[in-house]
């Protein structure tokens, strides 16, 4: 997918997620809410996208390279310029500090509401035309 | 001068080796000699031809010579003098010899000058000897006939601590301890009665300083020797030569004890002859009588010798050999029975002044008993380790399918749930309220299997060691009540009292705050669920040893036979209550697997309409692993 051009001021989200179907539907929510949406399958897609992005969305187990090495990698590209919310679908205590350590300012467990997702990234990214 | 009456014997005298001469009897003049007479006193067969035997004895020794009689009793030993005035040892030997002109003697001379020399060293060592003694510690003692002291050598002052005179006329007796006196006055009376030999005793004597000495003294009765006329003791103070000899005696008492308990055998190989020799203890440890031929050679003792040892302890042993080092080995012993034996075997080599090593001496001991406890010891620890990796691999193999199977429901549940929360916020176009609530219906399903995926986790983790758990100090008391208020709303939900009845005051407790937790939750959460009216209560009570908690309700009450299998992981009552409630049927299977991980116990009384009553029994001090498997998890 390229690049929006973006005349428009909404803020941009790279959703770096391997399964289709949950990353057409943070595609759908997001969008909805105002958001332009970069979707990657994985780190290796992603990376390209990172300097025209606001925020990024990023699954932790991921193919190839994992998510949470992502993270570092980030981290450690933009500082706090470029904020990362870890989405995993592991419960564990173990895993939330390895996200935060990692880099990320919050992590989600799947599955999640859509309203803790909008509570997650609202304070770091709000659309000017959020509901 | 010739005199006719040597004439016969003349051609003697000429040839004889030794000095030889005959001697006219009644003048003791020499009538004739053979050249090596003349020789050895220095004169020319001329000149001592003609001499008197008298005239050979030195003026101090003439008058003995003159009342030994007769001139011509020439035998014996005799200090006579050369020539030159030295001294001259012979030993003569007359014998009367039948002359025609009448009597003679031939007398034949051996030179013992030499011998003469030692005798008079020997006597000055001796005179020297005795001198020795009258001064040293030896002390002469002699008694008449009735034990009273006659004489006392000048040494008693500093071996006795008496003067000399202070013992005169006094009974010897009187001097020795009580305890000895019988033993030492039949040891006299026997020695009075046997004029012959040496009678020697021990005794212990008062010395004049006070304290008891044993001395050592060896008896002689000269009663009926003229010179004597009494008993002669030789005594010396043997009291620090008893003393040492007693702690030696005990330390090879204890030796022998210790060798002979432990079953210790002694071996001593003469290496150049090749010969062993053994303690009777050597035989034991090899499984043979003490009668039986012992292995007589380096070579045939490792008969003895565990095959497989054998040659190691070969080549160990002529290693110590050749570098005279000390030598420690285990090996095994093969007994005539075929039983193996472990051995441990000390041994030293001694060597020559050229480093030949000559002989070598050891111990051995048997420590099977040590070596099969070993064994044990090891394949134990062998086995628990192999128990353990196979526990650790098994739990991480678990652990990695459980990751695995979390993240693949979650994320096609995370899919389910964000696609319902899409339709029913209509974005893909608006829906009927049936619509809807086939929706909401997929949104509540998907959300109940998030939760089973939870719950299934849990249980895995629940089925943890003890390294898993952080203990720490906690207060049960505020634990417990924190848990009441957390359901309280869940209670006033459903209208029922929630209480909590406990010690107001701080309890301590030792525990992982989060399981105990956990299963406090599901117990409360449990009893609200099940009880339609009335009240949860939650009980705490402790004792020095251990918390009790209740979690008692007025529902239901679960029949005897469900009690027993409401702790199997997946059971549920078979009612249609319990399925309204939902769950996955692992809460309280994880609760008593918790309960127990900390180290106590969960159990359920009830009675069907009478409500349950689940307890929970905690140690106020948590189980730790010990310090060895701390150490070993450490070292994993």
């Amino acid at each position: 997918m390229p690049v929006t051009e973006s005349a428009s001021t909404a803020p941009v989200v790279l959703v770096v997620e391997d399964n289709d179907a949950f990353r057409q539907a943070l595609h759908e929510i997001l969008t909805k809410r105002g958001f332009e949406v970069l979707l990657a399958e994985s780190a290796d897609q992603g990376v390209g996208y990172l300097d025209a992005v606001d925020l990024v969305l990023l699954d932790g187990m991921l193919p190839g390279r994992d998510g949470w090495d992502f993270c570092r990698e980030i981290r450690q590209r933009y500082g706090n310029a470029l904020p990362v919310v870890m989405i995993t679908a592991r419960a564990e205590p173990e895993i939330r500090d390895r996200s935060l350590e990692a880099g990320a300012v919050a992590c989600l467990v799947k599955p999640f509401r859509v309203g803790d997702l909008m509570n997650a990234l609202h304070p770091l990214v709000r659309p000017a035309t959020s509901d | 001068m010739s005199d006719q009456r040597c004439a016969h014997y003349r051609p003697f005298l000429d040839s004889s080796p030794w000095p030889s001469w005959i001697v006219d009897p009644g003048t003791g003049a020499i009538l004739g000699a053979g050249e090596e007479a003349a020789r050895c006193y220095g004169y020319s067969r001329q000149e001592f031809t003609g001499m008197r035997l008298r005239d050979l004895v030195p003026p101090d020794e003439a008058e003995g010579f003159r009342l030994s009689g007769h001139d011509a009793k020439t035998a014996g030993r005799w200090k006579h003098l050369r020539k030159d005035g030295s001294a001259l040892w012979v030993e003569l030997f007359s014998r009367e010899i039948a002359c025609p002109d009448g009597s003679a003697c031939l007398v034949i001379a051996h030179d013992i000058s030499a011998l003469m020399e030692s005798e008079d060293a020997s006597r000055r060592s001796e005179a020297r000897f005795r001198s020795l003694i009258e001064n040293a510690t030896d002390v002469i003692t002699v008694l008449d006939a009735t034990g009273v002291i006659i004489y006392e050598s000048p040494s008693a002052g500093r071996s006795l601590g008496y003067q000399p005179e202070e013992m005169l006329g006094r009974r010897a007796i009187d001097f020795i301890h009580p305890d000895d006196v019988p033993a030492t006055q039949a040891a006299l009376a026997r020695a009075m009665a046997d004029p012959s030999g040496t009678h020697v005793l021990e005794y212990r004597i008062r010395h004049g300083d006070g304290t008891w000495r044993v001395r050592e003294g060896s008896g002689r009765n000269l009663l009926h020797d003229p010179n004597v006329r009494g008993f002669v003791i030789n005594s010396r103070d043997i009291t620090e030569r008893k003393q040492a000899e007693e702690a030696l005696r005990a330390a090879e008492e204890r030796r022998r004890f210790a060798m002979e308990a432990a079953g210790v055998g002694v071996w001593d190989w003469d290496v150049l002859e090749d010969t062993i020799s053994w303690s009777k203890e050597m035989y034991l440890l090899h499984g043979l009588s003490a009668g039986s031929p012992p292995a007589v050679s380096f070579d045939s003792y490792f008969d003895l010798v565990h095959p497989q040892d054998r040659e190691a302890l070969i080549a160990a042993i002529q290693e110590v050999l050749r570098r005279g080092t000390n030598y420690r080995r285990e090996f095994r012993v093969v007994w005539p029975d075929g039983s193996v034996h472990w051995l441990a075997g000390r041994a030293r080599v001694f060597k020559d002044e050229s480093g030949r090593a000559v002989r070598m001496t050891g111990i051995a001991m048997d420590i099977s008993e040590q070596k099969a406890a070993e064994q044990e010891r090891m394949e134990l620890l062998q086995r628990e380790r192999q128990a353990r990796e196979e526990a650790e691999r098994a739990s991480r193999a678990k652990t990695n399918f459980l990751a695995v199977v979390s993240h693949e429901l979650r994320t096609p549940l995370a899919s389910i749930i964000s696609f319902s929360e899409l339709l029913q916020e209509e974005m893909a176009g608006p829906l009927t309220d049936h619509q809807k609530q086939h929706v909401q219906r997929i949104s509540d399903s998907a959300w109940h299997l998030t939760d089973l995926v939870g719950e299934i986790l849990e249980f895995s983790r629940g089925e943890t060691g003890p390294e898993e758990l952080r203990i720490q100090r906690e207060d049960a008391s505020a634990l417990v009540q924190q848990v009441v208020q957390e359901t309280a709303a869940q209670a006033a939900a459903r209208n029922l009292s929630l209480r909590f009845a406990g010690p107001g005051e701080e309890v301590p407790v030792e525990t992982d705050r989060l399981k105990l937790r956990q299963i406090l939750l599901n117990l409360v959460s449990n009893a609200i669920k099940f009880t339609h009216a009335g009240e949860v209560r939650v009980e705490l009570e402790h004792d020095d040893r251990e918390l009790v908690l209740r979690v008692v309700d007025t529902g239901p009450g679960i029949s005897e036979h469900d009690q027993a299998q409401i702790f199997d992981a997946f059971w549920q009552a078979e009612s249609p209550m319990t399925r309204r409630s939902g769950g996955t049927g692992l809460g309280l299977s994880i609760a008593r697997q918790l309960a127990r991980l900390l180290g106590g116990e969960l159990t359920v009384s009830s009675e069907l309409g009478a409500g349950s009553t689940f307890t929970l029994r905690v140690p106020r001090r948590a189980l730790r692993p010990t310090p060895e498997e701390g150490a070993d998890h450490a070292g994993d």
